[in-house]
């Protein structure tokens, strides 16, 4: 039997690699989607394009200007003399958000009282304008600490400071969130995909008769066919991890045997999915779309790019039944939290009932096609 | 003797290291069936890509219809007919809808694709099976009908690669009464096949073995040649050449 | 020579009328974004599960942990008296920031003593963590003012009332308030910003991963060699593949439009003429991209994971649908220049939220049409009508 199965394995290889080019899908595709999600969403607003109007033109209302700028988060791209010239610059995108600073500024804080400034923001990314807002709020809010201590002629003393203890990632590196997501993502991708393209692709080649009509048990060529894929969506976890840890700094701070023994029952599950869209495919266009419907809703509905807490809660029960988001949590917190089967057994399980229930219940019906 | 249409000379092709075509000469008069038989691998498709100019030979010359295959293979394309050995047609096409696409392709005009159309649906039986999918055809319909589309701009020369494979003998001799009737509305047609049976029927054929041509004649003259008798079955003659190509 | 892409064109529609799944995916997948993106899926952080752990038991903590409690983005979860455990609420995911009142807290206040208060998030989600601990500063941010201007105002009355009244009025203190205006989105609804967004990525996927396949199965089913050995030309074959799956992108446009506007009321501000040619132009340049992978790939199984790598990657994550291009590295900013799908979802998203009209999009959209003449060009140089 192992002979056999071995036999498949190795055609399966050749024909995989025969054409060199598919080694950019298969390894470097992983890694350039891992550079890509790590560096590209970027969730930590910096930068942003301010246009200020200074209608006061006092040393305060510069200092309050200034406030935002020394705060590290926002950059003048423009000093307009008026405020209808803001207007372009907001439209056109050239500013993400603008400062206007009335003619009684001054004037209202030497008398002691509040002083507005109005601020306009680009809400079009809502996501980016309400940190926006937080920031100008606390921009705003330390600025008037200042003034008030000014206003005393001392520190009142009594401050009450707010200090942040960041753990799991204290750099707040938007890579730890996503590198696990990538890490599911490609191995639910590659296994998959190639599975059911593998096996269909036989079968619109008509070469599956060859294998029917020879000895072989529908296990070997089960075993035969998802095997290959299995290492090498193995192999891809392996790399994104390596590649996670040294270029974004990703930790590992579980248990690396549980993670892949994690991995490969995940595999079980996607394996199963493969093998089950190739039983309902007559050609590879129809096993890739079908690939295709269950990859997307799959990744949007596992938490792992975008958080499930928020969602509504039917949604979230929903989610429970993803086999992609047991493993994301997994994932990540054995890479960022240490978690490991104390931890984590709910979805350990769920994990396993999953891949078992998909493989089998996919390989029956396999057997049953090929008879 | 009207003039050759397909005039090959020394064509070979290489695909890298490896040969598959070894200069092999040989001519086609108008009208004629030349039959070119061979084991698989000999080197018989690669042939009949090139003379349809959908594949560039190394070197060497072959003229079809006139015209250079390695110059003029637009032209070519305009003159001849092929069936490729396993899928002319469109398996989630109709039959209607896949005549129709072939002669949309030819840009035959309305009226002639639709007598065209006629002649193909009744010479392959398929009146009645318009708009069965050429997928729920068993071998012999699709055979023909892919000989139709195939024809269906009345092509003065066609090319057909193992065109009765997986065929049932039946459908096999009708298809070759087919042929004839073409061949006898002066069509030039260039078959290969691995059928002795069938390459009986041609005019004149050549046995290709290992890229390189190793017989070349009527089955009467190779019969006579190769296995000392006009009696003699074609299988004879073929192993014969075979042996007497791999002791030379 | 134009006359064949009717046939063409034709039994690609009819391959695709016949093939259930490419059409399920192409409207099924769009509804099912539009539906997730709309109700499922949102960027808001609201509700974050917290806990709090009050050493002090004053009725200041007090105070400042009802105020927490009471504020939309969180939930209070727990309430401790002490640290022990805290380590693992926050392993175990049940509550995803801590805030720690350390004893004596409202005593160093009240004494105006500098004092802190400790926040514990977990980082993992680092955009949760950021966006909670700014909303958690500016309340305590508030706060602290609020009791400095109690503090002042009280020191204020028994400082004029010691110095017989003062000339200031007392009580009142110099502060900025910001006025804040949101334009074009002041709910700062998330669904008007992404489902304009998800236009631009939706077709671009679809367009790109149901063309791809387009070419390479004619190749690997052989029907591309009998195509071939008739004299149908590069081009035609290119445009007669391309047009079913415009009208098919246009169908989705449709859809997507219809379903955001109608659904989910997202503003259409601008007019719909212009958003149909900036689209009909990105579409074709998705198409293009397609139709190219197709054609160089060769086998299905290539060309399909490259155009998920090639269309569905840089939409989703480097044109600006969901994350800011701004916020990347310069070096990656530099790259989403190439990306199409970058320049059309600042048309879309200015069409629909800033009433764009073609005298704003002018630029994009001959960028996107050279973008798509290259494409198509290299597609029908490129489409080889020989076998090797």
């Amino acid at each position: 039997m192992l002979s056999v199965i071995r036999t498949i394995l190795r055609k399966e290889f050749i024909q995989l690699l025969r054409d060199k080019r598919m080694i950019l899908p298969l390894f470097i595709a992983p890694v350039i989607q891992l550079i890509l999600f790590g560096f590209a969403v970027n969730t930590d607003i910096k930068n942003i394009t301010l246009a200020v109007v200074d209608e006061d033109r006092t040393a305060d209302s510069r200092a309050y200007i200034n406030a935002f700028v020394r705060s590290g988060y926002f950059e003048i791209k423009a000093e307009p003399e008026a405020e209808r010239d803001v207007d372009p610059l907001l439209a056109r995108g050239a500013v993400q958000a603008a400062i206007v600073v009335p003619a009684e500024f001054g004037r209202k804080i030497a008398g002691r009282e509040a002083a507005e400034a109005l601020v306009l923001l680009d809400g079009t990314d809502s996501n980016t304008a309400t940190i926006i807002q937080n920031y100008v709020e606390m921009v705003s809010s330390r600025f008037s600490e200042t003034l008030i201590v000014r206003a005393l002629g001392r520190s009142p003393g009594g401050f009450v400071s707010v200090e942040p203890r960041i753990w799991y990632n204290p750099e707040l590196k938007t890579a730890l969130w996503m590198v696990p997501g990538v890490i599911c993502m490609i191995l639910l991708v590659a296994t998959l995909v190639l599975t059911a393209m593998a096996i269909t692709r036989e079968r619109e080649m008509g070469t599956i008769e060859q294998l029917i009509v020879s000895p072989i048990k529908s296990y070997e060529l089960i075993l035969g066919k998802t095997l290959p894929f299995a290492i090498i969506g193995f192999c891809d976890v392996i790399l994104v991890m390596t590649f996670g840890r040294i270029i974004f700094d990703v930790p590992i701070r579980g248990s690396v045997p549980f993670l892949l023994a994690m991995s490969l029952v995940f595999i079980l599950t996607t394996l199963g999915v493969g093998l089950f869209i190739s039983t309902i495919s007559r050609t590879q266009s129809q096993a890739m779309m079908s690939a295709f419907s269950f990859i997307m809703p799959a990744i949007m509905l596992s938490g792992i790019f975008t958080s499930i807490d928020n969602m509504p809660m039917p949604v979230q029960y929903l989610t429970y039944l993803n086999p992609l988001r047991h493993f994301g949590k997994i994932v990540r917190e054995v890479l960022l939290k240490g978690n490991g089967p104390a931890e984590l057994w709910p979805d350990m399980f769920y994990l396993l009932a999953f891949g078992v229930a998909t493989f089998v219940l996919a390989s029956l019906r396999f057997h049953k096609r090929l008879e | 003797m009207s003039e050759p249409n397909i005039v090959v000379r020394d064509l070979t092709k290489k695909f890298g290291s490896f040969t598959a075509v070894d200069r092999i000469s040989f001519e086609v008069p108008k009208g004629e069936i030349f039959g070119f038989l061979g084991p698989n691998g000999a080197g018989k498709s690669t042939t009949i890509r090139m003379l349809c100019g959908i594949l560039q030979p190394t070197s060497g010359e072959a003229r079809v219809g006139g015209f250079s295959v390695a110059t003029e293979s637009e032209e070519i394309k305009k003159i001849i007919g092929y069936m490729s050995q396993k899928f002319t047609l469109y398996n989630d096409l109709t039959v209607e809808e896949n005549i129709d696409f072939h002669g949309g392709i030819r840009r035959l005009p309305s009226a002639v694709l639709a007598e065209r159309k006629r002649w193909v649906l009744k010479m392959a039986g398929l009146v009645g099976r318009e708009r069965t999918l050429a997928r729920d055809l068993s071998g012999g319909w699709k055979q023909r009908l892919a000989l139709g589309c195939a024809i269906l701009h009345r092509p003065r020369i066609i090319f057909l690669d193992e065109p009765t494979a997986s065929v049932d003998p039946a459908s096999r001799r009708d298809f070759w009464d087919l042929i004839y009737e073409l061949a006898g509305e002066g069509t030039t047609t260039f078959v290969t096949s691995h059928y002795m049976d069938e390459v009986e029927r041609c005019h004149r054929l050549a046995i290709i073995y290992a890229g390189a041509i190793i017989a070349l004649g009527s089955p009467r003259e190779l019969k006579i040649r190769f296995a000392g008798a006009e009696s003699a079955s074609l299988e004879q003659v073929f192993v014969a050449a075979i042996r007497g190509a791999r002791t030379a | 020579m134009i006359r064949r892409i009717g046939p063409l064109a034709r039994k690609e529609a009819i391959h695709i009328r016949r093939d259930p799944r490419s059409l399920f995916l192409a409207i099924g997948l769009p509804i099912f974004m539009i539906v997730l993106f709309g109700y499922a899926i949102t960027l808001d952080i609201k509700h974050v599960a917290i806990g709090v752990v009050d050493q002090d038991r004053t009725a200041l903590s007090r105070e400042f942990a009802a105020k927490l409690a009471a504020s939309a983005y969180f939930d209070l979860k727990l309430t401790l008296d002490s640290p022990a455990g805290v380590e693992k609420l926050l392993d175990e995911g049940r509550v995803k920031a801590v805030v720690v009142f350390p004893s004596g807290f409202a005593r160093d206040v009240a004494g105006r003593r500098d004092t802190s208060i400790q926040v514990l998030l977990d980082g993992s989600n680092n955009n949760t963590a950021l966006i909670a601990m700014g909303y958690i500063s500016r309340l305590f941010q508030k706060l602290a003012t609020d009791l400095l201007a109690e503090q002042a105002a009280r020191e204020g009355a028994a400082g004029s009332a010691a110095a017989g009244g003062g000339a200031v009025a007392p009580g009142s203190l110099p502060s900025v308030e910001p006025r804040i205006r949101v334009w074009y989105n002041p709910d700062l609804n998330s669904t008007d910003f992404i489902i304009p967004g998800l236009v631009a990525v939706v077709m671009m996927v679809m367009a790109g991963i149901l063309t791809s396949l387009a070419i390479a199965r004619e190749w690997e089913t052989g029907t591309m060699e009998q195509l071939i050995s008739s004299p149908v030309r590069a081009h035609e074959i290119v445009f007669g593949k391309l047009l079913p799956y415009f009208v098919l992108g246009l169908a989705q446009l449709a859809l997507v439009v219809g379903t955001g506007t109608l659904l989910f009321g997202v503003p259409l501000r601008g007019n719909l003429f212009s958003l149909l040619v900036a689209s009909s132009v990105f579409l074709l340049c998705g198409l293009g991209i397609g139709l190219f992978l197709s054609i160089v790939a060769r086998t299905q199984q290539l060309a399909f994971m490259l155009a998920i790598l090639l269309t569905l990657l840089p939409a989703f994550l480097l044109s600006g649908f969901m994350t800011p291009i701004s916020s990347m590295p310069r070096i990656i900013q530099a790259f989403t220049y190439l990306i199409p799908a970058r320049y059309f979802i600042i048309m879309v998203r200015g069409i629909f939220l800033k009433g764009f009209g073609f005298g704003d999009i002018w630029r994009e959209l001959l960028l996107l049409a050279a973008f798509a003449a290259i494409v198509l060009t290299g597609c029908v140089r490129r489409l080889k009508l020989r076998l090797d």
